[in-house]
Order: structure tokens, then C-alpha cells, then sequence
């Protein structure tokens, strides 16, 4: 089962979320990077979290937005244009500045969570997280068995620019190379 | 602020079935239902039938179908990923494929997330609800202003004069 990587440097809030996680039924393994240096070091596999078999690639990565030396939504950024637009990212994080919420959505956020106050509610926001987004949302196979580190964007436009579109998609044009949302 | 979600689905049979399954699991959201991409796109920009924004507000998240009469889901969704009043708009894609390449523009083009539809009526209601649970319920952060801004009512504006006569285009001059 493939870990949600929580991106916080509280570690309050640490232990906090893996409760919380732990009450609301979710039992993927939980991994923490406690900045967003370490969040871009985890997703890329380099330093302390290069052995993939102890640190595979998230299926989900909780994302706070104030983080020492790289901001969060420095790492969103980085997410989307290293390792693509498939790896759900959901900022939870103590504002609910519209400002805030607006930018993390145009830079590719997949949803923005305001962390509650009590114990009880955080429970109920990572149960409904829970029921969505390991649920019901469906990411492409590939990425799904994928274990090794992230492709460049390089070998992406390779590997679609080599997929004729078949009977059967929705495709009605050729697929090129995208930037992020 | 608006609590509407907006269907863009040309199936009536899958637009009914559909709110069975929200009637069933009490979702007491309005539902606005377009039939094709091009009335999508009416209905964010506000023209023709939906030039009333309080009869048509915009709504709290899409759901998206990707086949489509006239104009594509994936164009859809390209399109309102270019209106800067729309970027961060919430966009789910509701569709039966599960073909990977699908799953895979739909991201990259910029949709929040990518459902596929239920076969069964309880699925579906399950689905509903759980979808009401996380991005309807109070603590999941949407865009406000995007969607309380309001359209500016071109139709009705004055077109400038320019002193030219209609069918007259005339083009910069060549560098």
C-alpha cells in the first residue's frame, strides 16, 4: 500500500495527523518530510530517502504552506512541473487566506483543507479525504505501479508522444505535451 | 456563496439516474444540468440562456463528462483552464472511460480529480455522498470570488465606434 507523504515541520501536528489518520480508518503507511527541502528530496529519492523500497512514491501528499527553507507552494510548483499532474496534492494548512487558497489551486492543488481545531473534526475532514481521495478518485495505472524515481519531463513527452490515439478514448486530438493546470 | 454543482452531460437517462442517486443519499444541493460542451461554456461565460446569473450562479465544483456533442469534455476543461476567472474553479471529471491516456490529459489539462462513473445505482449514491462529504462540507477551501465576481454583460454593451462599416476587418500592417 502506497504511503501518504504529510509535508510538516509542527511536530505536533505531526503526531496530531497520524491519530487522526489512524481513528478515521485510513491505513496507508504515513511518511513525513519535515520541510519542503525534504518533501523535493523524498519525491526525488535523493539523500536519506533514496532506498525507493523504504520510501516509494506517495499516493497522496498532504502539503502544509508554511515551511522552513522551501515554502509549499514552492514544492507544489516543483511537484507539478517534475513529476507531473497525476500526483494528488492537498494543501492542509492552518490558512484560509483567499489568496492563498486561489494560488495553490492555479498552481495545480488538487484540494485545499483548512486544518481544523479540534481532534474530532480533523477526524471527520481525513475520513471524507479518505472516502474521495483513496476511494473514489482514479489515477492512470501507470502511475499507480509505478516505483521507480520520477520521470524528467523529457522521457513524459516520449512516452506520449509514442501512443497513437485508439478507438475507444475520447481523444479527438493528438496528445502533446501539456504544461501543468 | 453558491452551493450549486453544475452536470455537464449529454445522457438524460445518466443525468436521471444521477439524481436518483442524490435523492437517495438526501444531497439537497441545486443541480444545474447542461447537455454538451458548448452549453458548458455558455453557462461559465454567462451568454444566451444563462446571462441570469441568480437563476444560473456558478457553481461550487463541475462535474464533467468527456464525451460530449459538440464540443469535447477535455476542450471543456482546456478552455476553462484559460480564463483566468476560471482557473481554479473546481473541475471533477464524471465519465465511464478508464482509459489511462484519458485519466492522464484530464490531469494534466488541470482537473482536480477524475471519477469514474458506478455501474450500480447504490455506487453511485455512495459516490455522491462522499463527494458532498469532502468538498461540500465546510472545511474544504474553495475559490470564492472566482465565482462571486460579477460577468461583465458584454451583450449589452455599446459596440465601439470605429467608423467602419460591417465586414470591414482591418488588419495591422505587416512588420
Amino acid at each position: 500500500m502506497k504511503p501518504i507523504l504529510q509535508v510538516e515541520d509542527d511536530p505536533n501536528d505531526v503526531i496530531l495527523l497520524h491519530h487522526a489518520l489512524k481513528n478515521a480508518g485510513v491505513k496507508n503507511p504515513v511518511q513525513v518530510a519535515s520541510n519542503g527541502r525534504e518533501a523535493i528530496d523524498y519525491l526525488q529519492g535523493a539523500g536519506k530517502f533514496g532506498d525507493r523500497s523504504r520510501f516509494p512514491l506517495p499516493c497522496l501528499v498532504l502539503l502544509d504552506l508554511k515551511l522552513p527553507y522551501v515554502m509549499g507552494l514552492e514544492v507544489l510548483k516543483w511537484i507539478r512541473q517534475q513529476i507531473g499532474a497525476e500526483l494528488v496534492v492537498v494543501m492542509l494548512t492552518a490558512s484560509a487566506e483567499e489568496v492563498d487558497i486561489k494560488t495553490a489551486y492555479s498552481l495545480g492543488a488538487n484540494a485545499f483543507l483548512t486544518k481544523p481545531s479540534e481532534a474530532i473534526k480533523l477526524e471527520d475532514m481525513l475520513r471524507a479525504l479518505k472516502d474521495f481521495w483513496l476511494t473514489h478518485n482514479t489515477l492512470p495505472r501507470e502511475l499507480l505501479e509505478k516505483t521507480t524515481a520520477p520521470r524528467s519531463l523529457d522521457s513524459r513527452t516520449t512516452i506520449f508522444g509514442y501512443l497513437p490515439s485508439r478507438n475507444g478514448t475520447t481523444h479527438d486530438e493528438p496528445l502533446t505535451k501539456k504544461g501543468g493546470k | 456563496m453558491s452551493d450549486t454543482i453544475l452536470l455537464v452531460e449529454d445522457e438524460e437517462s445518466d443525468v436521471e439516474i444521477f439524481r436518483l442517486a442524490a435523492k437517495e443519499v438526501r444531497f439537497e444541493n441545486p443541480i444545474q444540468v447542461v447537455k454538451d460542451g458548448q452549453e458548458a461554456m455558455d453557462y461559465f461565460s454567462g451568454t444566451g440562456k444563462y446571462f441570469n446569473r441568480e437563476r444560473f450562479p456558478l457553481p461550487a465544483l463541475v462535474l464533467l463528462d468527456l464525451k460530449l456533442p459538440y464540443r469535447m469534455g477535455m476542450v471543456v476543461l482546456h478552455w476553462l483552464r484559460t480564463q483566468s476567472r476560471f482557473k481554479s474553479t473546481i473541475v471533477i471529471v464524471f465519465t465511464s472511460s478508464e482509459n489511462a491516456l484519458d485519466i492522464s490529459k484530464a490531469y494534466e489539462e488541470g482537473a482536480n480529480a477524475y471519477l469514474v462513473k458506478p455501474s450500480t445505482i447504490e455506487g453511485l449514491g455512495y459516490l455522491i455522498r462522499n463527494l458532498k462529504n469532502f468538498w461540500l462540507n465546510a472545511d474544504v477551501r474553495r475559490p470564492e470570488k472566482d465565482r462571486e465576481r460579477p460577468v461583465a454583460l458584454s451583450i449589452f454593451e455599446p459596440l465601439p465606434l470605429t467608423g467602419q462599416l460591417p465586414g470591414f476587418v482591418k488588419h495591422p500592417p505587416r512588420k
